[in-house]
């Protein structure tokens, strides 16, 4: 009994140090993204889904000139957040797109680890979740990538998911709400510290979701982080753009297509062009785009 | 509680020492330990539902004991038939309500009258489908005398509600555990080192295949309609892994668990994707429900001693009931029926028993015919799978039609699953090479070196943190 106990208790141990050995090597070896990129030109973006499918890079890359990091991915989570705050260089030019369906949604897919200054600021807030922390920082992937991935254009719109899900969603009683907001508020903080300059960006959806997202149980929290928010960064600038087009925009209710993304990434950065020191707000015609 | 989650890899240990360390003097102690541990289990996920498990634990307790004094045949009739109706009604009302209401409202629409009857807005308990044919086996086993009521409450109920089978099986007879409950348990080194492999492994098919495979098959079958043929194949070939290892990966931790406190499960999946006929696939998918069909439902009622249309009749009784215990959708209902229909051939033309033994027995690779037998199997269990997955039959139809179209011979899109395919393959290997064993990490400790062992595990383990999907609910819970 004693002999197996102490066996499978080496066994783990072992397995720790390994971890930890792999840990250290992998970041020293690769996590260096501060040294290798200037900051000057450099542009980095968070989002989940929405701004995957919503940012045209080749054309910052190419017609802008910008050295564009994107770690913008469906269904992104809180933990990617806080570790892109960990990991933009100070004074970086940011642009974050924190969508509601990240906010309210019960699981998300991250896929980087925690830095550990965030662990004790994730148990202070009640928001346990050890597995995907302990799990990822063993081996954490790069969270940023420089390829658009946009969706194709396509004359009718695809339903991926029925509305009565986002019914679902928003109204659902969403008891980590909070919780994901208050380390969402960590990590602007984080970049607030390194002075960066950080534009929101909210991206649009379909009008056959405007019943659900104008009358919703969730809609008072999401109002209310924004205004935490805005009164923590002390945001300057509110404002709306409004995209024309004879051609449909959306992919499905909640991504644009390939033609939104480019037509969106134009407005926003020939409207912007990043005068430091400033803090933006854009949201697209109310939220909607036909 | 997940056998996949921080909350048991907590849980387990504390029980563990508790059992061998603390109660170990004394049997009933340890007995009250697994029934109160059993319930904590249980009860971590609602433990409202902890008074279902109660109820039917009490009734089959009071039910196996008149059963045991009585010897009037009307009594003892009546004693199964309360048990039977209780434990069924339980299922049928929290399972099967809401699908006998709105097909019949659908039936009464079809014939054009409107009737108004509300379903009901209930959570399915977890594991229902599992702990009450496990205490409608203890009352039938009593009932046909192949078992002795016993009087012990604590040893009753700790069987019923035994934590590592509770909620996903292996659905265990009452003549197989309830003795192991009986008797004074002695740690057995050998017994519980192999426990933790089997864990591995289990740990390995449901996080690293089931959880990958689960995020690429539900994007393609959440979109069917816009895939190509080749991607739509691929989703019910990732479809067909994560069942596979969501389900036996949690038969695998199950019995390897029960190792660890000196009890045998029986076996619940025997390697059923090297089959090479349907037959085969029957006797090493799922064993502990086919059995337990078989034994308390497919002999009752004849078996195949009668005629033609009798074993025609028996067997599809089995496989649609089997499908229908599933779920209460129509998709299960068909994929029962479509491996009746697999399945009847061979048993009409006597050749369901020809495939008794591990396919290339003795040899390392496949004979070009087992390799083509193994292929279509596969390939049957492949369409059949695209029913129990799909939400309607239609659906499931569209499916096969839409894989049968030109675009089939195209470039499929991987979802990102060309790394979840090589850990398929990984398994298949693995299991390939230790089709002869009882779960795939099963070594001979003498024929293999201790670091090549030590090796294996930690590769599996590593494999297991650094690569595992998202975590996902294991896909029979909702059974």
């Amino acid at each position: 009994m004693l002999k197996f106990i102490t066996k499978v208790f080496y066994f783990f141990f072992l397995a720790a140090i390994i971890s930890v050995v792999a840990l250290l090597l992998h970041k020293f070896l690769f996590n260096n993204l501060n040294k290798k990129h200037p900051v000057s030109k450099s542009l980095f973006i968070w989002g989940d889904s929405q701004a995957k499918a919503g940012f045209d890079l080749s054309y910052l890359k190419d017609t802008l000139n910008f050295q564009v990091f994107s770690a913008a991915y469906g269904g992104q989570g809180v933990y990617d957040f806080l570790v892109f705050a960990e990991t933009v260089p100070e004074n970086s030019q940011v642009i974050l797109s924190i969508s509601q369906l990240a906010q309210l949604r019960e699981k998300d897919k991250n896929r980087s680890g925690i830095p550990l200054s965030f662990l004790f600021k994730m148990i202070s807030v009640g928001y346990y979740d050890f597995i995907p922390v302990m799990k990822k920082n063993l081996m954490p992937k790069s969270l940023f990538y420089s390829t658009s991935g946009l969706y194709p254009y396509k004359d009718s719109l695809t339903f991926h998911e029925p509305i009565e899900k986002f019914e679902i969603i928003y109204n659902q009683d969403n008891y980590s709400v909070d919780k994901k907001n208050k380390l969402y508020m960590a990590g602007l903080k984080k970049l607030k510290s390194k002075n960066c300059s950080i534009v929101f960006v909210e991206f649009p959806f379909h009008p056959l979701l405007s019943p659900v997202l104008s009358e919703n149980k969730s809609k008072e929290t999401i109002d209310k982080f924004w205004l935490d928010v805005s009164d923590m960064l002390g945001c300057i600038i509110y404002d709306t753009i409004y995209i024309h087009s004879e051609k449909r925009l959306m992919h499905d209710l909640t991504h644009m297509n390939e033609v939104g993304a480019e037509l969106f990434t134009k407005e926003i950065f020939n409207n912007i062009y990043f005068p430091r020191d400033q803090h933006y707000y854009f949201k697209l015609n109310d939220g909607f785009v036909e | 509680m997940l056998f996949n989650s921080i909350d048991f890899a907590i849980f387990l240990p504390i029980v563990f020492v508790l059992y061998w360390l603390v109660f170990n003097r004394r049997l009933w102690l340890q007995n009250l330990l697994i029934l109160v541990a059993s319930y904590i289990f249980y009860g971590w996920w609602d433990w409202r539902f902890l008074s279902l498990i109660a109820f039917s634990t009490i009734i089959d307790y009071l039910v196996g004991i008149r059963l045991g004094s009585s010897k009037s045949k009307v009594k003892r009739k009546a004693l199964l038939l309360t048990s039977i109706l209780i434990n069924l009604g339980l299922l049928g009302y929290f399972k099967y309500y809401n699908f006998f209401v709105e097909n019949f409202v659908e039936a009464f629409r079809f014939f054009g009258s409107e009737i108004q009857i509300s379903t009901l807005k209930i959570i399915l308990p977890v594991g229902i489908s599992f702990y009450t044919f496990q205490t409608l086996s203890y009352s039938i086993d009593i009932y046909q005398g192949k078992l002795q009521h016993t009087n012990n409450f604590v040893t009753f109920a700790a069987y019923v509600s035994f934590f590592p089978q509770l909620v996903a099986g292996p659905i265990e007879r009452a003549t197989n555990l309830l003795p192991q409950l009986s008797l004074h348990r002695i740690f057995d080194y050998g017994k519980a080192v192999d426990g933790l492999r089997q864990i591995l492994w289990g740990l390995y098919k449901k996080i690293v295949i089931a959880d990958n495979c689960a995020r690429i098959a539900n994007d393609i079958f959440d979109a069917y309609q816009d895939q190509s043929g080749s991607t739509l194949l691929l989703g019910v070939i990732f479809f067909t892994f994560q069942i596979y290892g969501d389900f036996s990966g949690y038969s695998d931790i199950a019995i390897g668990t029960s190792r660890l406190f000196g009890f045998s499960l029986m076996r619940n999946f025997a390697f059923p994707y090297f089959s090479r006929d349907i037959a085969e696939f029957w006797r090493r998918w799922h064993i502990s429900l086919s059995t337990w069909f078989r034994d308390y439902l497919y002999i009752p009622l004849g078996g195949s001693k009668g005629g033609e249309w009798m074993k025609i009749r028996n067997t599809s009784i089995i496989f649609i009931v089997s499908g229908f215990w599933h779920g209460a959708n129509w998709t299960f209902i068909a994929w029962g029926a479509l491996n009746a229909l697999y399945f009847l051939p061979l048993l009409l033309s006597k050749k369901n028993r020809i495939n008794t033994n591990i396919a290339a027995e003795g040899k390392f690779l496949p004979s070009a015919k087992e390799i083509f037998q193994i292929g279509l199997t596969f390939f049957l269990t492949l369409i059949a799978w695209v029913f129990f997955r799909s939400d309607s039959i239609s659906d499931a139809l569209k499916y096969i039609s839409l894989i049968l179209s030109n675009s089939t011979l195209s470039i499929p899109d991987f979802n990102g699953g060309k790394t979840t395919l090589l850990f398929i393959g990984i398994l298949i290997f693995t299991e390939w090479l230790q089709r002869s064993k009882q779960h795939a990490l099963d070594f001979d400790e003498r024929s293999l070196s201790v670091y090549l062992r030590y090796l294996i595990y930690y590769i599996v383990l590593f494999f297991i943190i650094l690569f595992g999907g998202e975590q996902q609910e294991f896909i029979y819970f909702q059974f």
